[in-house]
């Protein structure tokens, strides 16, 4: 066999293990998930959004980080009360460990029950339930939004300043 | 008075009120974003019993951007925090600046920032960092959402140090068709995380693919002979 060959096969080889190993080691936002955190309940809001709850070890901004670094968002946001990452077809809330309850003024609270928030809630949703879900974060961020214009901020992956 | 006179004061009344309101923010933020984040702050600082701002001065040597320093705080837009003052017995303050170079500087554009805060265990930069706000940000073309972002962190951080109560989460009571609808859709999760890897082994691969078929059909051993005929010419 000519060193031509030889080099070639070497080349085919290394691209071929390359090509099989990012496949086999890829994994989704929710195996991660599963991997981390432990499944809690579906929540729905006042609208009807779903988002799956999951509780996970650690604060929220250490949980957001982790799961940004394992999973690069398109776009993420952050809030005093949380952040929030968007991948191609579902929005992830990063938020402290809580239980939700409705307030005098009708919108649904959460009540914070971990102190210093040594737990993390992870609520995970499809790309539509978690813009009506996190609108209030969201909301004009990554789409438009119908109280103040069809885009506030022209938000969005692909938008600029 | 002269109806050219009368022109003359409508018109720079006009250009009164055409001329900008609040230039203090211009510098990174737009005045209502400003506003938002100041409002934001506000209750979280209420909540928290914590002042919140922000300081970074801009330094525009490329003339073609606004100078000045962008100021904000829990007080409000372009309100600084003074510590110690106003009732703030505890603080934190995201101070930094962003110098942008002249076109015939050999110096890049250049930006830095750092927390200034008397909590005992303040958020860090480092924090920001891992959140995936980097200083370096503040001199590309959305510096105002890395600003918003890394300010609007700030509670949050503060709360997972167990300094103050975290802030509740609340989920959105409005009717859909004011919610609007999400846009600009992200591409591909796959391709945006494996991307670069992606493309440099399947370039390795159909290079080895090629290289492969070229030798086993002899063209490289006609590329040698033609190299080194040529170079025995040339001696």
């Amino acid at each position: 066999m000519s060193g031509h060959v030889k080099f070639a096969a070497v080349l085919v080889v290394l691209g071929l293990v390359g090509l099989v190993g990012i496949f086999a080691c890829s994994s989704s936002v929710e195996s991660w998930l599963a991997d981390n955190c432990t499944k809690g309940r579906m929540e729905r809001d006042s609208q009807g959004h779903r988002a799956q709850a999951w509780s996970c070890k650690g604060t929220p901004s250490k949980v957001a980080a982790k799961l940004a670094k394992a999973h690069k968002p398109a776009d993420r946001r952050s809030t005093p009360e949380g952040h929030f990452l968007r991948y191609r077809d579902r929005m992830i809330g990063v938020l402290s460990s809580s239980s939700t309850a409705t307030a005098s003024n009708g919108t649904v609270r959460a009540a914070i029950t971990g102190g210093g928030g040594k737990r993390t809630k992870v609520l995970d949703a499809r790309e539509r339930d978690g813009y009506g879900y996190f609108n209030t974060y969201v909301g004009g961020w990554w789409g438009s939004y119908g109280g103040r214009g069809e885009s506030f901020r022209g938000g969005g992956p692909a938008a600029g300043k | 008075m002269t109806v050219r006179a009368l022109l003359t004061v409508a018109l720079a009344f006009a250009l009164l009120l055409l001329a900008p309101s609040s230039p203090v923010n211009a510098a990174i933020l737009a005045p209502d974003d400003a506003t938002e984040l100041a409002n934001t702050l506000a209750e979280a600082s209420t909540e928290q019993g914590v002042c919140y701002g922000w300081n970074i001065d801009v330094s525009d040597y490329s003339g073609g951007g606004e100078d000045g320093p962008d100021v904000g705080s829990n007080l409000g837009p372009g309100k600084p925090l003074t510590p110690g003052a106003g009732g703030c017995d505890k603080y934190v303050i995201l101070t930094g600046y962003v110098t942008y170079t002249s076109e015939s500087s050999e110096s890049d554009d250049s930006s830095s920032w750092s927390i200034e805060s008397n909590l005992t265990r303040p958020p860090l930069t480092s924090e920001l960092e891992d959140l995936g706000y980097g200083s370096g940000d503040l001199t590309g073309d959305k510096n105002d959402v890395t600003l918003i972002n890394a300010v609007g962190a700030l509670p949050a951080l503060v709360a997972d140090h167990g300094e103050a109560e975290a802030l509740p989460f609340e989920a959105s009571t409005q009717p859909a068709n004011v919610q609007g609808a999400p846009t600009n859709g992200p591409g591909n999760d796959f391709v945006r995380e494996y991307g670069v890897m992606l493309a440099l082994f399947g370039l390795i691969f159909a290079g080895g693919l090629v290289w492969l078929a070229m030798s086993l059909t002899g063209i490289t051993k006609h590329f040698n002979r033609g190299g080194s005929s040529s170079s025995a010419a040339d001696a």
